[in-house]
């Protein structure tokens, strides 16, 4: 009886630490990370938000998480991103239109990360945002697509 | 032996804690309207999914805001009409998923379309309706209806009520590829980009911003062609073919819109310490009241079918 009571209590006490788990990561990673950098927003107004987990991988080439979004005509899009500071993966972000890399958050020559890329847009039509962690490292970012009032 | 007998024992009060657990969460679950008479909330589609769920995650981000065409409008002051919405009372029509999801697009697109013309006061039963069939397809966790209402009762708080709306989106969709419901994702997209299309083409619009919303109504020619290949995933589903043959004529009208582009090299400068691009590329959209007209009778047509 003793033993079935430990096993019991065990399951219990590990559906309960998923449960608990399950939502502090959530809490970490989720609407708060959005609300965090909505916060950031300044003269723009929210248009999209886009949330990116990634787990380090120990073999292959970076992961890269992309998302196609349609800018118009003279609008000016404001993109940025906010980080998860509980882990070490620091996003970049790059804008494309087909296969030509239009900017990005970081500078490979300088090492530099820029706080976000302002897009008045003179051409309308498809653009791709392509999110990627700096050296493949484990990291949560939200992403965000503004329009500059 | 002794073991079984004890399990035996245990099984009872397992029971009695699920039976607990399911009154109270049976219990604590919001008033249900009428049950779903379809299917299709989980991955009764999915079988012969030409694009995977990641794909449909990466492309539906396609589908624009409504706030980008309901902020275009009204910085075009073109007059706001609540004639143009989806009556609330509608809500009672909906009774699948399939309808459900459409039109909880369609009364998003309206909740953006008021707040941004300041109406958010007369937004309640948008809200309630927004709320009621998120609840029904199982997203309604996303929709922050209680500080929503709470926020709605001030003009003030525009731009927080339009950011919570948007983000409860934003999870409902994400949420929904991740779990393999992507076809309900497609059908939410599907009904706020009709209604936008809708809203934009009858409202009353004046030179020389006429022309500005007019460009913007034929720049819909590239979502369209996205949306049909969204829908073109679940087209064993004849719902959905339907509604995929119904955005292949509306794409006859937007076929006769001529979108010239002109390619030059981007400049990227840093001001203030961010990256502000120089586009020196140009698109220019042809498109004539004729069209116009054509692009409007045919969204007219499956908008009355989606909303009634």
């Amino acid at each position: 009886m003793i033993m079935i009571n430990k096993i019991f209590y065990t399951l219990v006490l590990t559906a309960l630490m998923t449960f608990i788990y399950t939502f502090e990561v959530k809490a970490q990673c989720g609407d708060e990370l959005t609300d965090v950098c909505h916060a950031k927003l300044g003269n723009a107004r929210f248009i999209r938000s886009f949330p990116v987990q990634h787990t380090e991988r120990s073999a292959g080439s970076p992961r890269v998480y992309k998302f196609e979004v349609i800018l118009n005509r003279g609008t000016t899009y404001r993109i940025f991103s906010c980080n998860d500071k509980t882990k070490p993966g620091k996003v970049i972000i790059s804008l494309y239109r087909g296969e030509q890399l239009i900017a990005t958050t970081y500078d490979i020559n300088t090492e530099r990360h820029f706080p976000h890329i302002e897009y008045p847009v003179g051409m309308s039509g498809r653009y791709h945002l392509h999110f990627y962690f700096e050296e493949d490292k484990e990291g949560c970012a939200v992403g965000m697509l503004s329009i500059v009032n | 032996m002794k073991v079984l007998i004890m399990i035996k024992k245990i099984i009872p009060s397992l029971l009695i804690i699920a039976g607990i657990m399911a009154f109270i969460f049976v219990a604590c679950a919001p008033e249900r309207r009428e049950e779903a008479t379809d299917l299709l909330s989980d991955k009764m589609i999915a079988d012969d999914m030409e694009m995977s769920d990641q794909a449909v995650g990466e492309m539906i981000t396609s589908v624009p805001n409504p706030v980008e065409m309901s902020v275009l409008l009204q910085r075009s002051d073109v007059v706001y009409s609540q004639e143009l919405l989806n009556p609330t009372s509608n809500i009672s029509n909906y009774n699948t998923n399939f309808e459900r999801a459409i039109n909880l697009g369609v009364y998003g697109t309206d909740l953006v379309y008021m707040n941004i013309y300041d109406r958010t006061v007369a937004t309640l039963s948008y809200l309630r309706n927004v709320r009621n069939l998120a609840e029904d397809l199982r997203i309604g966790q996303f929709f922050d209806y209680e500080t929503l209402n709470r926020l709605s009762e001030s003009s003030r708080n525009v731009d927080s009520v339009l950011y919570i709306t948007n983000r409860g989106f934003d999870s409902m969709t994400q949420y929904l590829i991740n779990q393999g419901r992507s076809s309900i994702a497609v059908l939410i997209a599907y009904g706020t980009w009709i209604e936008s299309i809708h809203i934009a083409t009858n409202v009353q619009t004046m030179p020389p911003n006429k022309d500005l919303i007019h460009q913007r109504i034929g720049e819909q020619k590239i979502v369209l062609d996205n949306i049909l290949l969204l829908l073109s995933n679940y087209r064993d589903d004849p719902r959905f073919d339907e509604l995929f043959l119904d955005l292949l004529d509306l794409k006859k009208e937007f076929d006769k819109v001529t979108i010239q582009y002109i390619y030059a090299e981007p400049e990227v400068k840093e001001v203030n310490g961010a990256r502000v691009v120089v586009d020196n590329s140009r698109s220019e959209v042809h498109i004539t009241e004729e069209i116009i007209e054509g692009i409007a009778q045919q969204v007219e047509y499956i908008r009355n079918k989606i909303v009634e």
